[in-house]
């Protein structure tokens, strides 16, 4: 009598196991391969990254792991002895050329241009003001306007000029800082890995920088884009929603690079005033253009970057003729949680978060 | 008498088994787990069923991670900028809180899609 009843469990249970395992596996087949995401968080550079591929050798992931720290240490660091911005820094000899390689040239080039788009707001020699607020170190202070006056006679970048192979900055005490568009220098850097790679799709965030490439393998739908969600800038409790917006990328042709700036990550608030880490060197203070966050999306991961800074730099307006000249369409949102879109993504934006509204 | 017990012990069975199978099937929101990494490894998995308020040891400091109705949020941290604290909540696969001074990172793994690839 018990050997039949533990039979028959025996039986019943593998039946049940059977059945469970045959439709785990049905399940399985439609989303398994080349449709299923891979995906890792971790940080490099100072931030947060991001990669999500789809199909393909996921080897690449500490691929760009390893690149993106190669980066830091070796080229745009200006923290890391013996990073060639470090070295520039601490080398150079005043109205000499400085030698450095051809790519570096051209992102420091690259820089002063955007500088002279964007009235001399967007300067590559501003650590020193930075510095004395020290927003990123988690100061909460206003510094004294001496101290911000001293810092400003070491910042301008029309003391510093570059040829294909060599840098020159005409006067002492002055430092590169590639911080406001090494996000994006990266991105661009990652292209090369991640195209000599066999993934089909792929999404790397570096901090504020997006690099989008390929196609997202849609599941039987013909949607191929990648959706890149814009950070809600202002999240006053865990009610709100993280992301006010979402943009659809399509990088099926050409990678797409998606870039953000705000007031809302590094800051602090000082008699209800909020002071942020986007410094204006014309003024020595923080921008203040009405604008809080800002997103450009190219062809072009340090165009990006440095745009969607400059759009916090000079507001809406004067950004959309630089916007206009670099190729790049951008979502801005200001103060009144209105959001611009330029045309060419006006059809690719949603709201998250009703509280923003759309402007024309 | 003999069979007829054992009948129903095999219809009991089987019946445990459809139910636990369709309750795997059905409710896709379940078994979402938030997974904590300090420096790159993990160090702790909670159910984001379960409520609860949590102290993840970081590098040079800690936070604090609560888990409230179905969502992971950050409530504090002793870093100077509180980075953490003001990504909001999250509840979605593939969502993360980043804590760059204490090398924390929180995700949520498995359950329902979020509706960005990307952030």
């Amino acid at each position: 009598m018990k050997k039949s009843s533990l039979k028959i469990f025996i039986v019943c249970t593998a039946l049940v196991m059977l059945g469970v395992g045959i439709a785990w596996i049905a399940g399985k087949k439609g989303t398994a391969g080349d449709t299923e995401a891979v995906r890792t968080d971790g940080t490099a550079m100072g931030t947060a990254i991001s990669v999500v591929t789809y199909g393909g050798d996921s080897s690449v992931h500490d691929e760009i792991y390893k690149r993106l720290d190669e980066l830091e240490k070796k080229y745009l660091s200006f923290r890391v002895e013996g990073s060639a911005i470090y070295n520039i820094n601490n080398n150079y000899t005043p109205g000499q050329p400085y030698e450095l390689d051809e790519k570096l040239a051209g992102y420091i080039d690259l820089a002063l241009r955007v500088g002279d788009d964007s009235d001399g707001t967007f300067d590559i020699t501003i650590r020193p003001l930075a510095d004395v607020w020290g927003i990123e170190d988690g100061k909460t202070e206003v510094p004294a306007e001496t101290d911000i006056a001293e810092a400003l006679k070491n910042v301008g970048y029309s003391h510093v000029s570059a040829s294909d192979t060599h840098v020159v900055i005409d006067r002492k005490d002055m430092m590169l800082d590639l911080g406001s568009m090494g996000k994006g220098i990266a991105c661009d850097e990652l292209y090369d890995i991640v195209k000599a790679s066999s993934v089909t799709g792929a999404c790397v965030s570096v901090g504020g920088s997006i690099l989008v490439y390929g196609k997202k393998p849609g599941n039987g739908s013909e949607d191929t884009e990648f959706k890149v969600g814009i950070k809600n800038p202002r999240i006053d409790d865990t009610d709100t929603e993280s992301m006010c917006g979402i943009l659809s990328i399509d990088a099926s042709e050409k990678p797409v690079y998606v870039s953000t700036s705000g007031d809302y990550e590094k800051y602090f608030i000082k008699d209800g005033r909020r002071y942020h880490h986007i410094l204006n060197p014309k003024t020595g203070y923080p921008a203040d253009t009405g604008i809080i966050s800002a997103t450009v999306v190219c062809d072009s991961g340090a165009v990006s970057d440095a745009l969607s800074t400059v759009c916090i730099l000079i507001g809406r307006e004067s950004a959309a003729k630089v916007l206009e000249k670099y190729d790049a369409e951008a979502v801005m949102i200001d103060e009144n949680k209105q959001v611009y879109i330029t045309k060419g993504l006006a059809d690719r934006f949603t709201i998250n978060d009703n509280t923003y509204k759309t402007v024309e | 008498m003999v069979k007829k017990r054992d009948f129903i012990l095999a219809a009991v069975l089987l019946i445990i088994g459809i139910i636990a199978y369709l309750c795997m099937k059905l409710l896709p929101g379940t078994g979402s787990e938030v997974k904590v990494y300090v420096d790159g490894k993990e160090t702790a998995s909670y159910r984001l069923e379960t409520d609860g308020t949590y102290e993840i040891k970081g590098e040079n400091g800690s936070n604090t991670l609560v888990i409230r109705d179905g969502e992971a949020m950050m409530k504090d941290a002793d870093c100077p900028d509180r980075l953490c604290v003001k990504q909001g909540s999250i509840n979605k696969n593939g969502e993360s809180i980043v804590c760059l001074p204490h090398k924390v990172i929180v995700t949520v793994e498995g359950g329902d899609e979020a509706d960005y690839d990307i952030r």
